[in-house]
């Protein structure tokens, strides 16, 4: 046993050097030039509107609110955080979602977002997103890459496409920091030992982001909620998270074997089930030894084998939030497919390590 | 202890893979670890049973004895775990964790990932892949034997689930048709949904049965059901609330220039001036100072020309916008207030008029009155404009109105001068000398006038027609 691990976990070592390396540094060059054309969109967008202020800035050789979803798909968010007085209502009515609510007393005239609060008080995540939309379109056509950028129509979400190749969303936000969401009220689950309290009230004081997108929960519900909602996100808390052992390399290769084998029709996967899945083999795997490096190979089959079993399923719960189904609106039948692939995928790299050389 | 750190790795990702319930929240995911792991581990774990019935045997035996049976277990499990077969016999048994904890749906195509298709496919992926390299089986034929047989044994407990999730779904068919059959017809469409709904549950029920997430399924439901309000104040930190509160003002401006609402006025309420402060940002003082001084030196005409306007602009640093909306409140909230104080002076004097009027020649020695002198002054020359003359400086009045109570005296002056001049003037229109004879005779009765001033409102019904006759005369003339 002992020799076939070390030769699986010498075959993962070599693969994370090899592939998942290179893979970094083709989506940091990547990020690098799309990030020069979302800065100059976002300017041109300052100068017609001043609330929407471009945050994104360079801090240690990463870009704060810029997501990678797949090596051609990415994230912008926008933070706007001269929110003014609102409450913050996540009452678990709609699932991952939160809305924005004046607070009692104050007139809507008062506030800086005047036409973008509903006639219930609420602080519509749609209007400022469709705003945005309209600001973003007239900057695309007045930057200097006007040349290789242009706008997705046909959606309600703003995505550029750049180069005809990477695509773009840019969410406009509000970043909540030192306060907890309802929702996610009952992590960290008591009867588990990980993570430890310290790392506990690093995680919390990260807090959460509230963006304006589409929620694909509140697909059949009704309209004006599905209009003030906004959807509750965790990515800096996350990361937080997951640091420690093996863990980020662990993440790294999967992300690595998700680009290069699971990038499947109806993109039933991206990034982001690949992070929550290692969050999830943590609370299964909490002490701290369970993630040295010598365990990596028991922990990517054991998350892989977990994202069959999800896939199979039809259901992947966000970590914080368990009401949210990270495979809502997916088709089945891709769901199905992937976890076909997923299955072959696994069995290559628990029948022979040595196949991860050509993986 | 080398030994067992070997089993703790496997166990632990066997314990990954059994427990996908607690992903879902099921808080009592680890405890159906065990029985699901000794269930799927059977046969293995039966050897696994009978070294470690050897275990408590090195407590008893001598030392010599126990070494001996720790080094035979230790060779036996190696030459298990570097068998040719043992990767395969790895892969088999998680595809057992994942049928028990998988559902699965009768009419998928090529079978699913747990199915007894996909093991057979699993076979011949492996017997082609090992088989290129080295032979599939060792020199030892009885462990050669023990290896196929366990993996015959998972396989048939593949199998077997297969079975058990074919029977479940046949159960809950049949039980199904057997209660809608047993409905009266009239019922059937009613109980359609009915038994929809009751199929679904069925469904899960069964499936619970089986695989441990369901049960996290329910509690989501239940989850999804509640509806609890609970607001959190304050989303931002104190850093951010003070970013915000700066941003805040610098967009308040903002927000003035992009909505063409009724510009920031000046008011002096310091409370409505705080909570503007937070929303808009008032005008700087020295802004609003330029703008005050224009406004008092025009209060006869406080309308600023388009010139004036963007001369204000620019001494003040805003848009003609907010120059326009300022003076439109400044003009409600300054200037509309005095011109209405002064109003009420005039109408509560206005019984003094007649007599100001009287009065008049009396007030060019007071600057107060200097303009309303000089009106009468002006028309004088024009003999038969005099009468006007009268008229015009009944305008006056306000001032003299305004000065009236320091100078009481004078006033009562006027009475008989109007008394006597009356019928005088009206015969002897055309005579001017005869004024200031009048005026004479006026001075020395001062003190019967004041007898008379009961019977002032007397005197001004009577003058009235008088005035009236006069100007007659003048239109006649």
């Amino acid at each position: 046993m002992i020799a076939a691990q070390a030769k699986l976990v010498y075959h993962l070592n070599k693969y994370y050097n090899e592939k998942c390396q290179a893979r970094k540094a083709a989506i940091a060059k990547t990020i690098r030039e799309v990030c020069k054309v979302v800065s100059d969109v976002l300017k041109e967008v300052e100068v017609q509107e001043p609330r929407f202020i471009s945050s994104l800035n360079e801090m240690d050789n990463r870009y704060e609110g810029l997501e990678v979803i797949s090596p051609t798909e990415f994230e912008v968010v926008l933070y706007l955080n001269q929110m003014g007085v609102f409450n913050f209502v996540d009452d678990g009515s709609l699932p991952g979602c939160a809305v924005l609510k004046l607070s009692d007393g104050r007139k809507r005239s008062m506030s800086l977002w005047v036409e973008f609060i509903t006639a219930s008080g609420y602080l519509s995540a749609r209007k400022i997103r469709s705003r945005f939309q309209t600001l973003v379109a007239q900057a695309v056509d007045k930057c200097s890459y006007r040349d290789v950028v242009k706008m997705v129509a046909d959606t309600s979400e703003v995505k550029l496409r750049i180069r005809d190749r990477y695509v773009v969303q840019i969410t406009p936000a509000f970043k909540c920091t030192g306060i907890w969401p309802r929702s996610a009220a009952h992590w960290p689950l008591p009867h588990i030992p990980w993570p430890g309290p310290n790392r506990v009230a690093e995680v919390k004081a990260e807090g959460f982001n509230l963006l304006s997108k589409e929620c694909h929960s509140l697909a059949g519900k009704q309209s004006s909620a599905e209009s003030d909602a906004w959807v509750l996100q965790f990515a800096e808390a996350e990361n937080r998270l997951q640091m420690g052992g093996c863990r980020k390399k662990c993440l790294s290769i999967l992300k690595t074997l998700r680009d290069r084998h699971l990038e499947l029709p109806g993109q039933p996967l991206n990034n982001y089930h690949m992070k929550t899945l290692v969050s999830y083999e943590c609370e299964k795997h909490p002490r701290e030894s369970d993630w040295d490096e010598s365990c990596l190979g028991d922990r990517l089959n054991g998350i892989l084998l977990q994202l069959i079993s999800c896939l199979q399923c039809r259901r992947c719960p966000h970590y914080f939030l368990p009401n949210l189904d990270l495979f809502q609106g997916k088709p089945h039948s891709a769901l199905e497919n992937a976890a076909k692939q997923t299955w072959r995928l696994a069995r290559e790299i628990l029948t022979n390590p040595k196949s991860l050389e050509k993986l | 202890m080398a030994q067992r750190y070997d089993e703790l790795p496997h166990y632990g990702g066997m314990d990954g893979v059994g427990v996908p319930a607690s992903m879902y929240g099921d808080p009592h995911a680890p405890r159906p670890i065990p029985p699901v792991h000794h269930l799927n581990h059977g046969p293995p774990l039966h050897a696994t049973q009978h070294y470690g019935a050897h275990a408590p045997h090195p407590n008893v035996m001598p030392a010599s004895m126990g070494s001996a049976v720790n080094d035979a277990l230790k060779r036996d499990k190696d030459a298990i775990y570097g068998h040719p077969l043992f990767p395969l016999l790895a892969l088999v048994f998680e595809k057992c964790e994942l049928a028990t904890c998988t559902p699965r749906e009768p009419g998928v195509a090529g079978g699913d990932v747990c199915s007894s298709d996909s093991f057979n496919e699993d076979i011949a992926v492996f017997a082609k892949q090992v088989r290129a390299e080295k032979p599939l089986f060792s020199s030892n034929p009885e462990l050669d034997n023990l290896m196929i047989q366990a993996i015959q044994v998972l396989r048939f407990h593949l199998l077997e689930l297969e079975k058990v999730h074919e029977l479940c779904d046949n159960f809950c068919h049949r039980y199904i048709s057997c209660l809608k059959g047993k409905m009266p017809i009239d019922l059937v469409i009613d109980e359609r949904d009915g038994s929809s709904k009751s199929d679904h549950e069925e469904l899960s029920g069964s499936s619970t049965n089986l695989a441990d997430h369901n049960p996290s399924s329910w509690r989501d439901h239940d989850d999804a059901t509640s509806t609890h309000s609970a607001g959190t104040p304050g989303p931002s930190s104190g850093g951010h609330a003070s970013q915000s509160g700066d941003n805040s003002s610098e967009q308040g401006d903002g927000l003035d220039n992009s909505v063409a609402s009724p510009g920031t006025g000046d008011d002096d309420d310091p409370d409505k001036d705080k909570k503007r402060q937070k929303k808009r940002g008032i005008f700087p003082k020295v802004a609003t100072n330029i703008m005050r001084a224009w406004l008092f030196q025009h209060l006869t005409h406080p309308y600023p020309s388009e010139e004036q306007k963007k001369q204000l602009a620019q001494d003040t640093g805003l848009t003609i916008l907010q120059v326009n909306n300022w003076f439109i409140n400044a003009r409600r909230r300054i200037v509309q207030p005095m011109i209405d104080q002064s109003n009420r002076a005039g109408f509560l004097l206005d019984p003094s008029v007649s007599q100001g009027a009287a009065y008049s020649p009396e007030g060019q020695p007071m600057g107060s009155f200097v303009l309303d002198g000089q009106q009468h002054m002006g028309i004088r020359p024009a003999g038969l404009q005099s009468m006007p003359g009268d008229y015009v400086s009944q305008g006056g009045p306000v001032g003299m109105g305004m000065a009236q109570p320091s100078y009481t005296p004078p006033q009562m002056t006027p009475h008989p001068t109007q008394l006597r001049h009356g019928p005088p003037m009206h015969s002897y229109l055309p005579s001017h000398p005869h004024h200031p004879a009048m005026m004479m005779h006026g001075g020395p009765p001062t003190h019967p006038g004041m007898t008379m001033s009961a019977q002032s409102p007397t005197m001004l019904n009577s003058v009235d027609p008088n005035v009236g006759g006069q100007v007659m005369d003048i239109h006649a003339q």
